[in-house]
Parts: structure tokens; C-alpha cells; sequence
């Protein structure tokens, strides 16, 4: 049984073999913006040999030849450590209570413990002041650390009236957004679609999904409220999106969450699908919901993705993109994102509620200001570091070692990364022949056609 | 979306068996470099897609 290698150079670029379908290799050079569908024997030929235009291999040459006319359009994975943003982010973890009782919820909802005032208003004094001596363009206020924001419906009003206020009297404008689960009324919904620029809406499906992973803290259904709240932002908040979690009960249902939210809500929405992380109560309530295997994810979000075009609704994951080349997956911990929990300790990450893990800095009482450390900054800067196991990997740039946090846990989504990215460079190149074949030429044929010896790859 | 930019390559002549090919622009980067000027942030970004990524639940 021969051996292909994963992973080769070219001139310093990362070249991949992928086996594909029909007894076919993909070979995937990044970098290089080059995808090529090759013969099993033509990979075998290159791992074994490598990629040189002085070979006595016609084909191997023939490849070397394309990658070498690609330098030209090589580009670099885009640095997201050294990103600049011109706003100032603050995410504010304003309470860790809820009106809900989600069986995974990640940050273990439902206790009554509300950010004091005093933490509050100045985390938002910090960030306008911040903002005002670095010249910035504005400020972005997000609300999705630990419980509902809207659950003290007077600390979150009092939040947003402080905020205008400070909008107003330092002249720096503001871009609010939540992550909420819209168990709330009419006079709730019209106060937040006033004030809100980006709504993002936990929704995880028709009534028996939602109700069985979503109940209200006294075990009630939540669907009906929910989707009156989905039906207001849509018509009432220019950037609204539906998040649903996936768990091994729903994720052969996603295909018919698709249909069943087109016929609840149109599609002038995107909607997210995420598989449930075993994290918070999702741990402890297993025999009732846990995560969703990787294999299935993967199959039934490609067949929701493909429904979501013919309905023109938007399907989104937040798993490896196939549409750009990074160096780390987000921006939170090189940024680093200033996240204030309920007891004022900063964080790097929205899904560390109690700052227990990526912290940098605490709210001093005795001073009314936040003290920072460096050298807890540097620490959260080095997780970045992309791990060893990533190295001959074709998904590495698009999910640039995935997740911190998700990695923290050794939760490993690399199936559904690499799934997902394959799915989209096989759809690439099948896009590729229709357009050749609508133009009347002939870029892709069957392996039969060519003279490919097939041997057996392990 | 990606813009497919197929090749009328030298590899029909050259070998048969490239079975086909296809040029990436990876145009999110150019989005993701721009981003210092997005308002938008992190995990209740629903644009998360082009600039980071979200997985709370």
C-alpha cells in the first residue's frame, strides 16, 4: 500500500493532496490561489517526487509549470493579530441571570448576580474616554457574556440611557449589539429594535426543538413568544440574524428548521447553525441533549445550505471559511477584546463569563478604574500560536487552528472544518467546468479519459 | 462569493491528467484587512463570518 504525503512545497508554499471523489486528488496550493483536480497517479507521482519543472514527468512538470505562472498571485494569510480596528470594542456581561433554562447553555444561566452600577457605568466611562484620547471612530457596545442581557430590564435600560448620554456628550457615535433570546414582550422589542444596530436571536427551530432545548425557567414553552420576537426584528432592525444550536436531537432536523423558518419568516434574515460545545450545563444534562456527531453536522448542514440557496435565505457557521486565508480564527485575543463580567474582571472572550480563563485586568473600587496586567495580555496573545497538529493541514488558513477556547477544552471540530472546506473547493471547480462548459470549452474530464493507473492509497 | 477564474491553460496541451482547474481570489481578505473600520464586533456579529467567529450558545 503506497503512501501519499498530505502536504508538500513549492517555491515555500504549502501544497496539499486531498483525496477526492471518483478515485481523484484535489491538489489545493493556498497561497498560490490555485486549485487543481488531478489523477490518483498524478498525486502519488508528486508526493513521491515533489513538484519540479526539471522532472522527466510531463505531468508532474505540467503541474509545477501552473504553480509557477500562480506566484505571481500569491498572497499572505491576512495577520488578524496585528488588525487595527478604529473602534473601540466594550462587551459587557451584565448580569448572570435568565428567563430561560437552556439545557446547554455554556455559562451555566439562571443565578441571580447583576453587574453593579458602579462596574457598569464605568466600564462605559473607560470606553468613551478610551476611545476619545486614541482618535477613534466610534465605540461598539456588544451584550453577550453570560446570562440575558434584558433579564434586570432596569440595569439594561439604565445601561442603554447611560450610553446615549455619554454618546451625546463626548460626540462619538455607537454601535450596539445583542445576542438575546427574545422572551419578552411588545414594549421590550420595541425599546430594543430602537436602540439596537445588529440583533443576533437564539432560535433553535420549530416548536419541539425549540421548547425541548429552550424551555422558560419554569419548564413552559418558549417557542411562541421567541418567534413573535423574530417577526418584529425582522420587519423592525436592519441587521438580524437567527442563531440556532445543534444537538445530536436536531441535526438531522436542519434541513426541515430551514423549511420551517422560510415558511415562519421569509428569508430577509441569516441564519446561523452551530453545533453544541460540551461546555457549562451541557455537560450535566447528556441523557437529554449533547453534541451532535461531526459527521452528521456536517452532512445536514450541507443539505440545509443547499435548501437555504434555493429559498435565497443565507446559511452560516461560524467553522472554517473557505472564502479567506487568516492567521488566527478571531480577533478577541490579540485585540484584545475588553470584556467586563459581572464582578469587573476584563477578558479577552465574550464566553468567558466569570474571567477565569483569558482575564487581564480587574475593575478597582478604590480607584473607580480598570487596572490592567501585561503580562496576562502577552499570555492570551501566545494562545493564538497555531498548534503542531495543524501544520500539514489544507484547512489551516481558513480555520487557522480554530478556536482558543474550543481548543481549551479539546473539543476538536477539525472534521467538520475540513468537510466543510472540501465541500467548497469541490463546489468551486464544479462551478469552474460549468462555466467552461457554458463557453463552450472542455476544463474538467473524467479521470477515465485520462491514463491514470489507480492504486490503492492508505 | 468566491469569483471562479477558470484557466484556458497551457495543461490541456501539457497533461491529461489535470482534470480541471481553477483560480481563487480569496476576496474576504481584502474585507478582513478593511475591518479597522467596521463597527461590527465579535460574538453578536452576525457578519461574523468575515471577520471572526462565534460558537456561544
Amino acid at each position: 500500500m503506497l503512501q501519499i504525503r498530505k502536504a508538500i512545497s513549492f517555491n515555500e508554499h504549502d501544497v496539499f493532496l486531498i483525496p477526492s471523489k471518483d478515485s481523484t486528488f484535489l491538489l489545493y496550493a493556498p497561497t498560490l490561489r490555485k486549485l487543481l483536480r488531478i489523477t490518483t497517479d498524478l498525486a502519488l507521482r508528486i508526493s513521491g517526487i515533489g513538484l519540479f519543472q526539471e522532472t522527466d514527468d510531463r505531468d508532474v512538470r505540467a503541474v509545477a509549470s501552473l504553480l509557477k505562472q500562480s506566484l505571481k498571485n500569491a498572497i499572505k494569510p491576512f495577520p488578524m493579530h496585528l488588525r487595527k480596528s478604529k473602534f473601540f470594542h466594550l462587551a459587557l456581561g451584565l448580569t448572570k441571570d435568565c428567563t430561560l433554562n437552556c439545557l446547554y447553555c455554556h455559562a451555566d444561566a439562571g443565578k441571580r448576580e447583576d453587574m453593579p452600577i458602579e462596574v457598569l457605568y464605568s466600564s462605559i466611562q473607560y470606553a468613551f474616554e478610551t476611545a476619545q484620547k486614541n482618535s477613534l471612530k466610534g465605540i461598539n457596545i456588544s451584550f453577550a457574556v453570560g446570562g440575558e442581557p434584558t433579564t434586570n430590564w432596569k440595569l439594561f435600560t439604565s445601561c442603554i440611557e447611560r450610553i446615549k448620554e455619554s454618546e451625546t456628550q463626548y460626540g462619538i457615535p455607537v454601535h450596539l449589539s445583542i445576542t438575546t433570546n427574545g422572551y419578552y414582550g411588545s414594549n421590550k422589542r420595541q425599546f430594543i429594535a430602537e436602540y439596537f444596530h445588529s440583533i443576533l436571536l437564539s432560535l433553535d427551530g420549530p416548536p419541539e426543538i425549540q421548547n425541548l432545548h429552550r424551555p422558560s425557567r419554569a419548564g413552559n414553552e418558549s417557542y411562541s413568544i421567541v418567534r413573535d420576537s423574530a417577526l418584529f426584528f425582522i420587519t423592525n432592525v436592519k441587521s438580524f440574524a437567527i442563531r440556532s444550536t445543534v444537538s445530536n436531537h436536531s441535526v438531522k432536523k436542519m434541513p426541515q428548521i430551514v423549511e420551517f423558518f422560510f415558511k415562519e419568516f421569509g428569508n430577509q434574515y441569516h441564519l446561523v447553525f452551530e453545533p453544541l460545545v460540551p461546555l457549562g450545563r451541557a455537560i450535566i444534562n447528556t441523557p437529554l441533549v449533547s453534541e451532535p456527531s461531526q459527521e452528521d453536522f456536517v452532512k445536514y448542514y450541507i443539505q440545509a445550505k443547499e435548501l437555504g440557496k434555493t429559498h435565497g435565505l443565507e446559511i452560516r457557521t461560524s467553522a472554517a471559511n473557505h472564502k479567506r486565508l487568516v492567521t488566527s480564527f478571531c480577533g478577541a485575543m490579540s485585540i484584545p477584546s475588553f470584556t467586563v463580567t459581572t464582578k469587573g474582571i476584563v477578558t479577552t472572550c465574550e464566553r468567558d463569563s466569570e474571567g477565569d480563563y483569558y482575564w487581564y485586568g480587574k475593575f478597582s473600587p478604590e480607584s473607580k478604574d480598570f487596572v490592567l496586567e501585561e503580562q496576562r495580555i502577552n499570555y492570551n496573545k501566545a494562545l493564538l500560536e497555531m498548534p503542531q497538529k495543524c501544520r500539514d493541514c489544507f484547512c489551516k488558513w481558513h480555520c487557522a487552528g480554530d478556536c482558543p477556547d474550543v481548543r481549551s477544552i479539546n473539543y476538536d471540530r477539525c472534521y467538520v472544518n475540513r468537510s466543510l472546506i472540501q465541500y467548497e473547493l469541490e463546489s468551486i471547480l464544479n462551478e469552474a467546468k460549468n462555466k467552461v462548459t457554458k463557453g463552450g470549452g472542455k476544463n474538467e474530464r473524467s479521470p477515465n479519459e485520462s491514463s491514470c493507473l489507480q492504486r490503492g492509497i492508505s | 462569493m468566491n469569483e471562479v477564474l477558470t484557466s484556458q491553460a497551457v495543461y490541456s496541451e501539457e497533461s491529461a491528467e489535470i482534470l480541471a482547474d481553477a483560480t481563487l481570489t480569496f476576496e474576504e481578505n481584502l474585507i478582513v484587512e478593511d475591518s479597522g473600520d467596521c463597527p461590527r464586533y465579535g460574538c453578536t456579529c452576525i457578519n461574523y463570518e468575515k471577520c471572526c467567529g462565534c460558537i456561544i450558545q
